[in-house]
Protein backbone atom coordinates (compact mmCIF):
# COMPACT_ATOMS: atom_id res chain seq x y z
CA UNK A 1 0.00 0.00 0.00
CA UNK A 2 1.02 3.56 -0.86
CA UNK A 3 1.29 5.63 1.87
CA UNK A 4 -1.23 8.62 2.32
CA UNK A 5 -0.48 12.16 0.55
CA UNK A 6 -2.00 15.12 2.76
CA UNK A 7 -1.68 18.75 1.34
CA UNK A 8 -3.38 21.61 4.15
CA UNK A 9 -3.44 25.07 2.95
CA UNK A 10 -1.07 24.49 0.49
CA UNK A 11 -0.01 28.48 -0.85
CA UNK A 12 2.27 29.49 -3.53
CA UNK A 13 2.71 33.14 -4.20
CA UNK A 14 5.34 34.53 -5.99
CA UNK A 15 7.52 37.04 -3.95
CA UNK A 16 5.37 40.31 -2.63
CA UNK A 17 2.52 39.00 -5.49
CA UNK A 18 -1.04 37.99 -5.06
CA UNK A 19 -0.67 34.00 -4.47
CA UNK A 20 -1.07 32.49 -7.54
CA UNK A 21 -2.07 29.35 -5.66
CA UNK A 22 -4.39 27.87 -3.17
CA UNK A 23 -5.39 27.36 -0.07
CA UNK A 24 -5.60 24.00 -1.17
CA UNK A 25 -6.45 21.31 1.07
CA UNK A 26 -6.38 17.68 -0.62
CA UNK A 27 -6.30 13.80 0.98
CA UNK A 28 -4.82 11.35 -1.70
CA UNK A 29 -5.60 8.21 -0.42
CA UNK A 30 -3.82 4.94 -2.35
CA UNK A 31 -2.69 3.89 -5.99
CA UNK A 32 -3.99 4.84 -9.14
CA UNK A 33 -4.63 8.49 -11.23
CA UNK A 34 -5.72 11.74 -10.17
CA UNK A 35 -5.73 13.74 -12.93
CA UNK A 36 -6.09 18.15 -12.19
CA UNK A 37 -7.43 19.95 -15.02
CA UNK A 38 -8.00 23.30 -15.00
CA UNK A 39 -7.09 26.69 -17.26
CA UNK A 40 -4.36 27.98 -18.17
CA UNK A 41 -3.01 30.00 -15.58
CA UNK A 42 -5.11 28.19 -12.47
CA UNK A 43 -1.79 27.43 -10.63
CA UNK A 44 -2.02 23.60 -11.89
CA UNK A 45 2.14 23.47 -12.41
CA UNK A 46 2.65 25.49 -9.61
CA UNK A 47 0.99 23.23 -7.54
CA UNK A 48 3.18 20.03 -8.85
CA UNK A 49 6.12 21.87 -8.14
CA UNK A 50 5.46 23.12 -4.85
CA UNK A 51 4.68 18.90 -4.10
CA UNK A 52 7.60 18.39 -6.18
CA UNK A 53 10.07 20.41 -3.90
CA UNK A 54 10.56 22.59 -7.21
CA UNK A 55 8.78 25.70 -5.26
CA UNK A 56 8.68 26.38 -1.86
CA UNK A 57 5.43 26.92 -0.68
CA UNK A 58 4.48 30.15 1.20
CA UNK A 59 1.72 28.53 3.35
CA UNK A 60 0.51 25.32 4.09
CA UNK A 61 2.20 21.62 4.08
CA UNK A 62 2.27 18.79 2.24
CA UNK A 63 3.26 15.60 3.73
CA UNK A 64 3.62 11.78 3.00
CA UNK A 65 2.42 9.40 5.73
CA UNK A 66 2.43 12.33 7.82
CA UNK A 67 6.01 13.10 6.93
CA UNK A 68 7.68 16.04 4.92
CA UNK A 69 7.49 14.73 0.97
CA UNK A 70 11.37 13.83 0.38
CA UNK A 71 12.72 14.25 -3.50
CA UNK A 72 13.93 10.74 -3.60
CA UNK A 73 9.99 9.87 -3.23
CA UNK A 74 8.82 11.68 -6.31
CA UNK A 75 8.79 10.94 -9.76
CA UNK A 76 8.14 14.04 -11.97
CA UNK A 77 7.38 14.70 -15.81
CA UNK A 78 7.71 17.90 -17.58
CA UNK A 79 5.44 18.80 -20.25
CA UNK A 80 8.69 18.83 -22.35
CA UNK A 81 11.00 15.61 -22.14
CA UNK A 82 14.10 17.33 -21.01
CA UNK A 83 16.32 14.52 -22.00
CA UNK A 84 20.03 15.11 -21.48
CA UNK A 85 20.78 15.11 -25.04
CA UNK A 86 24.43 13.79 -24.21
CA UNK A 87 23.27 10.44 -23.00
CA UNK A 88 21.96 7.40 -24.22
CA UNK A 89 18.26 6.77 -23.32
CA UNK A 90 19.59 3.93 -21.06
CA UNK A 91 21.81 6.19 -19.20
CA UNK A 92 18.97 9.40 -19.05
CA UNK A 93 16.74 6.47 -17.31
CA UNK A 94 19.51 5.72 -15.06
CA UNK A 95 19.84 9.62 -14.45
CA UNK A 96 18.08 9.17 -10.67
CA UNK A 97 19.52 5.78 -9.84
CA UNK A 98 22.79 7.21 -8.62
CA UNK A 99 22.53 5.68 -5.04
CA UNK A 100 22.30 2.28 -6.52
CA UNK A 101 24.52 -0.28 -6.63
CA UNK A 102 25.20 -1.25 -10.11
CA UNK A 103 23.04 -4.82 -10.67
CA UNK A 104 20.52 -3.28 -9.62
CA UNK A 105 20.60 -0.35 -10.93
CA UNK A 106 20.44 -2.27 -14.60
CA UNK A 107 17.98 -4.06 -13.37
CA UNK A 108 15.93 -0.87 -12.57
CA UNK A 109 16.28 0.44 -15.76
CA UNK A 110 15.79 -2.77 -17.51
CA UNK A 111 12.09 -2.89 -15.90
CA UNK A 112 11.22 1.18 -16.75
CA UNK A 113 12.41 0.26 -20.03
CA UNK A 114 9.83 -2.35 -20.53
CA UNK A 115 7.18 -0.64 -19.21
CA UNK A 116 7.35 1.45 -21.68
CA UNK A 117 7.69 -0.61 -24.42
CA UNK A 118 11.28 1.57 -25.13
CA UNK A 119 13.71 -1.78 -24.52
CA UNK A 120 14.42 -1.69 -28.43
CA UNK A 121 15.82 1.99 -28.20
CA UNK A 122 18.21 1.59 -25.16
CA UNK A 123 21.69 3.02 -26.75
CA UNK A 124 19.47 5.86 -29.02
CA UNK A 125 20.60 9.76 -28.37
CA UNK A 126 18.09 11.78 -27.95
CA UNK A 127 18.45 13.30 -30.93
CA UNK A 128 17.31 10.14 -32.61
CA UNK A 129 13.84 9.58 -31.03
CA UNK A 130 10.34 11.23 -31.87
CA UNK A 131 8.84 13.00 -29.51
CA UNK A 132 6.32 10.47 -27.87
CA UNK A 133 9.11 7.88 -27.79
CA UNK A 134 11.79 10.96 -26.19
CA UNK A 135 7.99 11.21 -23.64
CA UNK A 136 8.03 7.84 -22.57
CA UNK A 137 11.73 8.00 -21.81
CA UNK A 138 10.95 10.77 -19.34
CA UNK A 139 8.25 8.64 -17.94
CA UNK A 140 10.92 6.02 -17.54
CA UNK A 141 13.36 7.68 -16.02
CA UNK A 142 10.44 9.27 -13.58
CA UNK A 143 9.47 5.80 -12.96
CA UNK A 144 12.81 4.12 -12.22
CA UNK A 145 13.40 4.90 -8.80
CA UNK A 146 10.06 3.90 -7.53
CA UNK A 147 8.44 6.53 -6.80
CA UNK A 148 5.29 7.08 -4.06
CA UNK A 149 4.76 10.13 -5.76
CA UNK A 150 4.34 10.53 -9.62
CA UNK A 151 4.14 13.99 -10.79
CA UNK A 152 3.17 14.44 -14.31
CA UNK A 153 2.48 17.69 -15.64
CA UNK A 154 0.76 17.93 -19.13
CA UNK A 155 3.10 15.08 -20.30
CA UNK A 156 1.32 14.82 -23.14
CA UNK A 157 0.14 18.30 -24.31
CA UNK A 158 3.37 18.45 -26.88
CA UNK A 159 2.63 15.89 -28.73
CA UNK A 160 0.05 15.09 -31.95
CA UNK A 161 -3.15 13.16 -31.30
CA UNK A 162 -2.78 10.10 -32.66
CA UNK A 163 0.63 9.41 -30.74
CA UNK A 164 -1.16 11.12 -27.29
CA UNK A 165 -3.75 8.71 -27.50
CA UNK A 166 -1.10 6.11 -27.62
CA UNK A 167 0.67 7.70 -24.89
CA UNK A 168 -2.55 7.58 -22.80
CA UNK A 169 -2.49 4.08 -22.93
CA UNK A 170 1.12 4.13 -21.87
CA UNK A 171 0.82 5.83 -18.37
CA UNK A 172 -2.69 3.84 -18.12
CA UNK A 173 -0.50 0.63 -18.58
CA UNK A 174 2.24 2.26 -16.01
CA UNK A 175 -0.58 2.88 -13.40
CA UNK A 176 -1.52 -0.32 -13.37
CA UNK A 177 1.40 -1.83 -12.96
CA UNK A 178 3.73 0.62 -10.02
CA UNK A 179 2.31 0.87 -6.90
CA UNK A 180 2.13 5.03 -7.19
CA UNK A 181 -0.08 7.77 -6.54
CA UNK A 182 -0.32 9.54 -9.80
CA UNK A 183 -1.02 12.82 -9.53
CA UNK A 184 -2.20 13.76 -13.83
CA UNK A 185 -2.48 17.32 -15.03
CA UNK A 186 -4.05 17.79 -18.05
CA UNK A 187 -5.87 20.69 -19.94
CA UNK A 188 -7.52 17.52 -21.49
CA UNK A 189 -11.22 16.65 -20.31
CA UNK A 190 -11.57 13.57 -22.09
CA UNK A 191 -7.88 12.86 -21.08
CA UNK A 192 -8.83 13.11 -17.39
CA UNK A 193 -11.65 11.13 -17.84
CA UNK A 194 -9.83 8.24 -19.83
CA UNK A 195 -7.80 7.61 -17.21
CA UNK A 196 -8.26 9.21 -13.96
CA UNK A 197 -9.89 7.45 -10.83
CA UNK A 198 -10.53 11.23 -9.36
CA UNK A 199 -10.81 14.51 -11.14
CA UNK A 200 -10.09 17.72 -9.37
CA UNK A 201 -11.30 21.46 -11.36
CA UNK A 202 -8.84 23.69 -10.22
CA UNK A 203 -9.73 27.48 -10.69
CA UNK A 204 -7.99 30.40 -10.31
CA UNK A 205 -5.49 32.62 -10.14
CA UNK A 206 -5.29 31.98 -6.83
CA UNK A 207 -6.03 28.35 -7.62
CA UNK A 208 -8.59 26.46 -5.79
CA UNK A 209 -10.46 23.15 -5.67
CA UNK A 210 -13.74 23.56 -7.55
CA UNK A 211 -14.65 20.59 -7.89
CA UNK A 212 -13.79 17.10 -6.99
CA UNK A 213 -15.15 14.03 -8.35
CA UNK A 214 -14.24 10.19 -7.82
CA UNK A 215 -15.29 7.93 -10.79
CA UNK A 216 -17.19 5.09 -9.67
CA UNK A 217 -14.20 2.36 -10.40
CA UNK A 218 -16.29 -0.63 -10.26
CA UNK A 219 -19.41 0.77 -12.51
CA UNK A 220 -19.29 -1.05 -15.51
CA UNK A 221 -19.24 1.99 -17.40
CA UNK A 222 -16.01 3.23 -16.40
CA UNK A 223 -13.97 -0.02 -16.73
CA UNK A 224 -10.80 0.23 -18.89
CA UNK A 225 -10.41 0.69 -21.89
CA UNK A 226 -13.21 3.49 -21.14
CA UNK A 227 -15.71 4.06 -23.61
CA UNK A 228 -15.48 8.09 -24.60
CA UNK A 229 -18.95 8.10 -26.09
CA UNK A 230 -20.83 6.37 -23.24
CA UNK A 231 -23.79 8.78 -21.76
CA UNK A 232 -22.16 8.21 -18.09
CA UNK A 233 -19.08 9.39 -19.73
CA UNK A 234 -20.58 12.37 -21.34
CA UNK A 235 -22.75 13.56 -18.53
CA UNK A 236 -19.52 13.28 -16.22
CA UNK A 237 -17.78 15.62 -18.91
CA UNK A 238 -20.42 17.71 -18.86
CA UNK A 239 -19.86 18.62 -15.06
CA UNK A 240 -16.37 19.39 -15.42
CA UNK A 241 -16.99 21.67 -18.20
CA UNK A 242 -19.31 23.25 -15.85
CA UNK A 243 -16.72 23.77 -13.36
CA UNK A 244 -14.36 24.67 -15.66
CA UNK A 245 -16.61 27.97 -16.59
CA UNK A 246 -16.03 31.24 -15.29
CA UNK A 247 -18.64 32.03 -12.93
CA UNK A 248 -18.02 33.30 -9.58
CA UNK A 249 -16.28 31.10 -6.81
CA UNK A 250 -19.01 31.30 -4.62
CA UNK A 251 -21.82 30.37 -6.43
CA UNK B 1 2.26 24.24 -76.42
CA UNK B 2 5.30 26.52 -76.39
CA UNK B 3 4.76 28.15 -72.72
CA UNK B 4 4.39 24.23 -71.52
CA UNK B 5 7.43 22.79 -73.24
CA UNK B 6 8.91 25.94 -71.03
CA UNK B 7 7.94 24.97 -67.82
CA UNK B 8 9.69 21.44 -68.38
CA UNK B 9 12.15 23.19 -69.41
CA UNK B 10 12.42 25.34 -66.30
CA UNK B 11 11.38 22.20 -64.31
CA UNK B 12 14.41 20.47 -65.53
CA UNK B 13 16.54 23.43 -65.22
CA UNK B 14 15.20 23.21 -61.23
CA UNK B 15 16.67 19.36 -61.14
CA UNK B 16 19.91 19.66 -62.11
CA UNK B 17 20.07 22.82 -59.70
CA UNK B 18 19.00 19.91 -56.87
CA UNK B 19 21.36 17.87 -58.44
CA UNK B 20 24.66 19.66 -57.54
CA UNK B 21 24.87 20.01 -53.85
CA UNK B 22 24.90 15.88 -54.06
CA UNK B 23 27.34 15.99 -56.76
CA UNK B 24 29.16 18.22 -54.41
CA UNK B 25 29.19 16.09 -51.52
CA UNK B 26 30.70 13.38 -53.72
CA UNK B 27 33.53 15.65 -54.69
CA UNK B 28 34.05 16.65 -51.06
CA UNK B 29 36.17 13.73 -50.40
CA UNK B 30 38.62 15.94 -52.78
CA UNK B 31 38.00 19.17 -51.40
CA UNK B 32 41.84 18.92 -49.17
CA UNK B 33 43.39 17.92 -52.33
CA UNK B 34 42.03 21.16 -54.55
CA UNK B 35 43.32 23.30 -51.66
CA UNK B 36 47.17 22.22 -52.78
CA UNK B 37 46.70 23.51 -56.16
CA UNK B 38 47.38 26.92 -55.66
CA UNK B 39 50.04 26.55 -53.48
CA UNK B 40 52.12 24.01 -55.92
CA UNK B 41 51.70 26.60 -58.90
CA UNK B 42 53.11 29.17 -56.34
CA UNK B 43 56.04 26.91 -55.36
CA UNK B 44 56.47 25.81 -59.13
CA UNK B 45 56.30 30.07 -60.05
CA UNK B 46 58.62 30.73 -56.96
CA UNK B 47 61.35 28.12 -58.10
CA UNK B 48 61.28 29.43 -61.93
CA UNK B 49 61.48 32.96 -60.78
CA UNK B 50 64.43 32.19 -58.30
CA UNK B 51 66.40 29.83 -61.06
CA UNK B 52 66.04 33.23 -63.80
CA UNK B 53 67.59 35.19 -60.69
CA UNK B 54 64.52 36.71 -60.48
CA UNK B 55 64.50 37.41 -57.11
CA UNK B 56 67.33 38.00 -54.89
CA UNK B 57 68.33 34.99 -52.83
CA UNK B 58 69.48 36.97 -50.07
CA UNK B 59 66.13 37.56 -49.50
CA UNK B 60 63.82 35.14 -50.39
CA UNK B 61 66.17 31.59 -51.27
CA UNK B 62 64.42 29.27 -53.81
CA UNK B 63 62.22 26.40 -52.51
CA UNK B 64 64.82 23.66 -53.33
CA UNK B 65 67.43 25.85 -51.11
CA UNK B 66 64.80 25.58 -48.36
CA UNK B 67 64.81 22.26 -48.30
CA UNK B 68 68.24 21.56 -48.24
CA UNK B 69 68.27 23.58 -45.31
CA UNK B 70 65.42 21.77 -43.50
CA UNK B 71 66.99 18.51 -44.70
CA UNK B 72 70.65 19.81 -43.10
CA UNK B 73 68.52 20.83 -39.78
CA UNK B 74 66.68 17.74 -39.15
CA UNK B 75 70.07 15.48 -39.87
CA UNK B 76 71.84 16.80 -37.61
CA UNK B 77 69.18 16.66 -34.89
CA UNK B 78 69.13 20.55 -34.29
CA UNK B 79 65.08 21.02 -35.65
CA UNK B 80 63.78 18.52 -33.69
CA UNK B 81 65.53 19.35 -30.75
CA UNK B 82 64.13 22.87 -31.21
CA UNK B 83 60.59 21.69 -31.84
CA UNK B 84 61.02 19.65 -28.80
CA UNK B 85 61.59 22.35 -26.79
CA UNK B 86 58.87 24.35 -28.18
CA UNK B 87 56.45 21.88 -27.83
CA UNK B 88 57.69 20.98 -24.29
CA UNK B 89 57.06 24.50 -23.18
CA UNK B 90 53.42 24.76 -25.00
CA UNK B 91 52.27 22.17 -23.78
CA UNK B 92 53.44 22.97 -20.03
CA UNK B 93 51.56 25.96 -20.26
CA UNK B 94 48.81 24.78 -22.08
CA UNK B 95 47.93 22.83 -19.50
CA UNK B 96 48.33 25.28 -16.58
CA UNK B 97 46.44 27.78 -18.93
CA UNK B 98 43.90 25.17 -18.96
CA UNK B 99 43.71 24.19 -15.53
CA UNK B 100 43.12 27.44 -14.34
CA UNK B 101 40.99 28.77 -17.07
CA UNK B 102 38.55 25.93 -15.76
CA UNK B 103 38.95 26.02 -12.23
CA UNK B 104 37.66 30.00 -12.95
CA UNK B 105 35.15 29.27 -15.62
CA UNK B 106 33.18 26.95 -13.22
CA UNK B 107 33.60 28.91 -9.85
CA UNK B 108 32.30 31.66 -11.96
CA UNK B 109 29.51 29.95 -14.53
CA UNK B 110 28.08 28.24 -11.66
CA UNK B 111 28.04 31.14 -8.53
CA UNK B 112 26.74 34.85 -9.82
CA UNK B 113 28.58 36.16 -6.38
CA UNK B 114 31.80 34.48 -7.41
CA UNK B 115 31.28 36.18 -11.48
CA UNK B 116 30.11 39.64 -10.03
CA UNK B 117 33.65 39.24 -7.76
CA UNK B 118 36.43 38.42 -10.57
CA UNK B 119 35.05 38.98 -14.06
CA UNK B 120 35.64 42.49 -14.09
CA UNK B 121 39.07 41.94 -12.78
CA UNK B 122 39.94 39.20 -15.33
CA UNK B 123 38.49 41.01 -18.09
CA UNK B 124 40.67 44.21 -17.25
CA UNK B 125 44.06 41.62 -17.29
CA UNK B 126 42.37 40.51 -21.33
CA UNK B 127 42.48 43.54 -22.26
CA UNK B 128 46.49 43.70 -22.13
CA UNK B 129 48.02 42.78 -24.88
CA UNK B 130 50.17 39.45 -24.83
CA UNK B 131 53.64 41.37 -25.56
CA UNK B 132 53.56 43.48 -23.09
CA UNK B 133 53.54 40.70 -20.32
CA UNK B 134 56.86 39.51 -21.84
CA UNK B 135 59.31 41.91 -20.14
CA UNK B 136 57.25 41.70 -17.12
CA UNK B 137 57.82 37.97 -16.83
CA UNK B 138 61.46 38.05 -17.86
CA UNK B 139 62.31 40.07 -15.10
CA UNK B 140 60.08 38.01 -12.35
CA UNK B 141 61.31 34.71 -13.54
CA UNK B 142 64.18 35.40 -15.51
CA UNK B 143 64.90 34.31 -18.99
CA UNK B 144 64.79 30.58 -18.79
CA UNK B 145 61.05 28.35 -19.24
CA UNK B 146 59.40 29.85 -16.40
CA UNK B 147 58.12 32.57 -17.87
CA UNK B 148 57.85 31.41 -21.23
CA UNK B 149 55.14 29.02 -19.81
CA UNK B 150 53.82 30.96 -17.55
CA UNK B 151 52.95 33.83 -20.65
CA UNK B 152 51.38 31.03 -22.62
CA UNK B 153 49.15 29.57 -20.14
CA UNK B 154 48.08 33.49 -19.90
CA UNK B 155 47.31 33.42 -23.44
CA UNK B 156 45.59 29.53 -23.14
CA UNK B 157 43.44 30.66 -19.64
CA UNK B 158 41.15 33.57 -21.42
CA UNK B 159 39.60 31.68 -24.13
CA UNK B 160 38.90 28.40 -21.85
CA UNK B 161 37.78 30.86 -18.93
CA UNK B 162 35.25 32.76 -21.08
CA UNK B 163 33.56 30.19 -23.16
CA UNK B 164 33.51 28.01 -19.81
CA UNK B 165 31.72 30.77 -17.70
CA UNK B 166 29.23 31.71 -20.61
CA UNK B 167 28.58 27.81 -21.06
CA UNK B 168 27.86 26.69 -17.73
CA UNK B 169 26.24 29.92 -16.95
CA UNK B 170 23.82 29.09 -20.12
CA UNK B 171 22.81 25.94 -19.03
CA UNK B 172 19.09 25.69 -19.55
CA UNK B 173 17.41 26.11 -16.43
CA UNK B 174 15.17 23.28 -17.52
CA UNK B 175 17.84 21.09 -17.54
CA UNK B 176 18.88 21.75 -13.75
CA UNK B 177 15.47 21.21 -12.76
CA UNK B 178 15.61 17.72 -13.86
CA UNK B 179 18.74 17.35 -11.54
CA UNK B 180 16.72 19.00 -9.10
CA UNK B 181 13.77 16.88 -9.00
CA UNK B 182 16.32 13.71 -9.04
CA UNK B 183 17.62 15.52 -5.70
CA UNK B 184 20.76 16.10 -6.99
CA UNK B 185 23.46 18.53 -4.86
CA UNK B 186 25.64 21.36 -6.02
CA UNK B 187 28.72 19.21 -7.17
CA UNK B 188 26.32 16.52 -9.09
CA UNK B 189 24.78 19.43 -10.68
CA UNK B 190 27.78 20.57 -11.90
CA UNK B 191 29.69 17.02 -12.85
CA UNK B 192 27.00 15.37 -14.24
CA UNK B 193 24.27 18.79 -16.19
CA UNK B 194 26.08 21.52 -16.34
CA UNK B 195 29.84 20.46 -17.49
CA UNK B 196 28.60 17.94 -19.65
CA UNK B 197 26.10 20.67 -21.25
CA UNK B 198 29.14 23.33 -21.18
CA UNK B 199 31.35 20.85 -23.39
CA UNK B 200 31.17 21.90 -26.82
CA UNK B 201 31.25 25.59 -25.77
CA UNK B 202 34.37 24.80 -23.25
CA UNK B 203 36.30 22.79 -25.73
CA UNK B 204 35.67 25.54 -28.58
CA UNK B 205 37.25 27.67 -25.82
CA UNK B 206 40.42 25.31 -25.66
CA UNK B 207 40.71 25.17 -29.22
CA UNK B 208 41.07 28.87 -29.24
CA UNK B 209 43.29 28.74 -26.19
CA UNK B 210 45.93 26.52 -28.21
CA UNK B 211 45.76 28.97 -30.85
CA UNK B 212 46.25 31.55 -28.75
CA UNK B 213 49.32 29.70 -27.50
CA UNK B 214 51.34 29.13 -30.40
CA UNK B 215 51.07 32.76 -31.12
CA UNK B 216 52.26 33.48 -27.11
CA UNK B 217 54.82 30.94 -27.69
CA UNK B 218 56.53 32.71 -30.79
CA UNK B 219 56.77 35.64 -29.17
CA UNK B 220 58.02 34.69 -25.82
CA UNK B 221 60.83 33.14 -27.65
CA UNK B 222 61.31 35.54 -29.69
CA UNK B 223 62.03 37.99 -27.04
CA UNK B 224 64.59 36.36 -25.00
CA UNK B 225 65.49 31.96 -25.53
CA UNK B 226 68.16 30.31 -26.87
CA UNK B 227 66.50 27.77 -28.12
CA UNK B 228 63.00 26.59 -29.65
CA UNK B 229 61.28 27.49 -32.88
CA UNK B 230 61.03 31.16 -32.17
CA UNK B 231 64.65 31.39 -31.59
CA UNK B 232 65.68 30.19 -34.52
CA UNK B 233 63.16 33.33 -36.20
CA UNK B 234 65.20 36.03 -34.85
CA UNK B 235 68.79 34.00 -35.01
CA UNK B 236 67.48 33.41 -38.43
CA UNK B 237 67.76 37.35 -38.95
CA UNK B 238 70.74 38.25 -36.54
CA UNK B 239 73.21 35.45 -39.54
CA UNK B 240 70.68 36.78 -42.42
CA UNK B 241 69.52 32.81 -42.86
CA UNK B 242 66.10 33.65 -44.53
CA UNK B 243 66.08 30.23 -45.57
CA UNK B 244 66.37 28.83 -41.46
CA UNK B 245 63.45 31.23 -40.97
CA UNK B 246 61.41 30.09 -43.37
CA UNK B 247 61.68 26.93 -42.29
CA UNK B 248 61.08 27.73 -38.75
CA UNK B 249 57.59 29.34 -40.10
CA UNK B 250 56.86 26.14 -41.86
CA UNK B 251 57.27 24.02 -38.46
CA UNK B 252 54.70 26.26 -36.70
CA UNK B 253 52.42 25.73 -39.50
CA UNK B 254 52.37 22.16 -39.73
CA UNK B 255 52.29 22.26 -35.26
CA UNK B 256 49.74 24.54 -35.34
CA UNK B 257 47.36 23.02 -37.91
CA UNK B 258 48.37 19.21 -36.58
CA UNK B 259 47.58 20.40 -32.98
CA UNK B 260 44.44 21.91 -33.90
CA UNK B 261 43.19 19.16 -35.88
CA UNK B 262 43.92 16.81 -32.95
CA UNK B 263 41.74 19.13 -30.63
CA UNK B 264 39.25 19.31 -33.38
CA UNK B 265 39.05 15.16 -33.81
CA UNK B 266 38.58 15.19 -30.35
CA UNK B 267 35.61 18.00 -29.70
CA UNK B 268 33.53 16.06 -32.25
CA UNK B 269 33.92 12.84 -30.70
CA UNK B 270 32.90 14.42 -27.61
CA UNK B 271 29.44 16.36 -28.71
CA UNK B 272 28.33 14.17 -31.54
CA UNK B 273 25.35 14.11 -29.36
CA UNK B 274 24.80 17.46 -30.53
CA UNK B 275 21.51 17.63 -33.25
CA UNK B 276 23.47 20.06 -35.77
CA UNK B 277 22.60 19.78 -39.42
CA UNK B 278 26.73 19.07 -39.88
CA UNK B 279 28.89 16.87 -37.44
CA UNK B 280 31.94 17.99 -38.68
CA UNK B 281 32.17 21.89 -38.01
CA UNK B 282 35.53 23.94 -38.85
CA UNK B 283 38.59 21.88 -38.89
N1 LIG C 1 8.41 31.63 -11.31
C1 LIG C 1 7.31 32.41 -11.36
N2 LIG C 1 7.38 33.70 -10.99
C2 LIG C 1 6.28 34.48 -11.02
N3 LIG C 1 5.07 34.07 -11.39
C3 LIG C 1 4.93 32.78 -11.77
C4 LIG C 1 6.03 31.89 -11.77
N4 LIG C 1 5.60 30.68 -12.18
C5 LIG C 1 4.28 30.82 -12.42
N5 LIG C 1 3.86 32.08 -12.16
C6 LIG C 1 2.49 32.59 -12.30
O1 LIG C 1 1.63 31.72 -11.63
C7 LIG C 1 0.40 31.58 -12.32
C8 LIG C 1 0.07 30.13 -12.48
O2 LIG C 1 1.04 29.54 -13.34
P1 LIG C 1 1.08 27.97 -13.61
O3 LIG C 1 2.26 27.73 -14.47
O4 LIG C 1 1.00 27.26 -12.32
O5 LIG C 1 -0.26 27.78 -14.43
P2 LIG C 1 -0.80 26.47 -15.16
O6 LIG C 1 -2.15 26.19 -14.61
O7 LIG C 1 0.20 25.39 -15.08
O8 LIG C 1 -0.95 26.98 -16.65
P3 LIG C 1 -0.70 26.19 -18.02
O9 LIG C 1 -1.91 25.34 -18.26
O10 LIG C 1 -0.62 27.29 -19.04
O11 LIG C 1 0.57 25.42 -17.88
C9 LIG C 1 0.55 32.33 -13.64
O12 LIG C 1 -0.15 33.56 -13.53
C10 LIG C 1 2.03 32.59 -13.74
O13 LIG C 1 2.28 33.83 -14.34
MG1 LIG D 1 1.50 24.42 -16.49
Amino acid sequence: MTRQLDIAGLTKAFGTAAPVLGPVSLTLDGEGITAIIGRSGSGKSTFLRCLSGLETPTRGTATLGGKPIRPAEVGFVFQEPRLMPWLSVRRNIAFGLGHLPKAERKQAVEDAMALVGLSAAADYLPKQLSGGMAQRVALARALAPRPELLLLDEPLSALDPLTREQMQAHILHVAQHIRATILLITHDMDEALALANRVIVLRGPPGRIVLDVTIPEHDPAYAFPRDRTSAPFQAMRRRLIDALEERPLAA
Amino acid sequence: MAEHSATAEALATRDQAQERPAAQGGRLTLGWTIGLIVPAVLLLAWQLAAGQQWIEADLLPAPVTIAQTFWAMAQDGSLANDILVTVYRLALGFVFGTVAGTVAGMATGAMPFARRLLDPTLQALRSVPSLAWVPLFILWFGIADTSKVILIAVGVFFPVYLNLMAAIAGVDRKLIEVGRVHDYGRLRLMLRIQLPAAMPLYLTGIRGGLGLGWMFIASAEMMGANNGLGFILTNGEEVGRPDQIIVAILAFAVLGKTTDWIVARLAARLTGWQDKLSAESGA
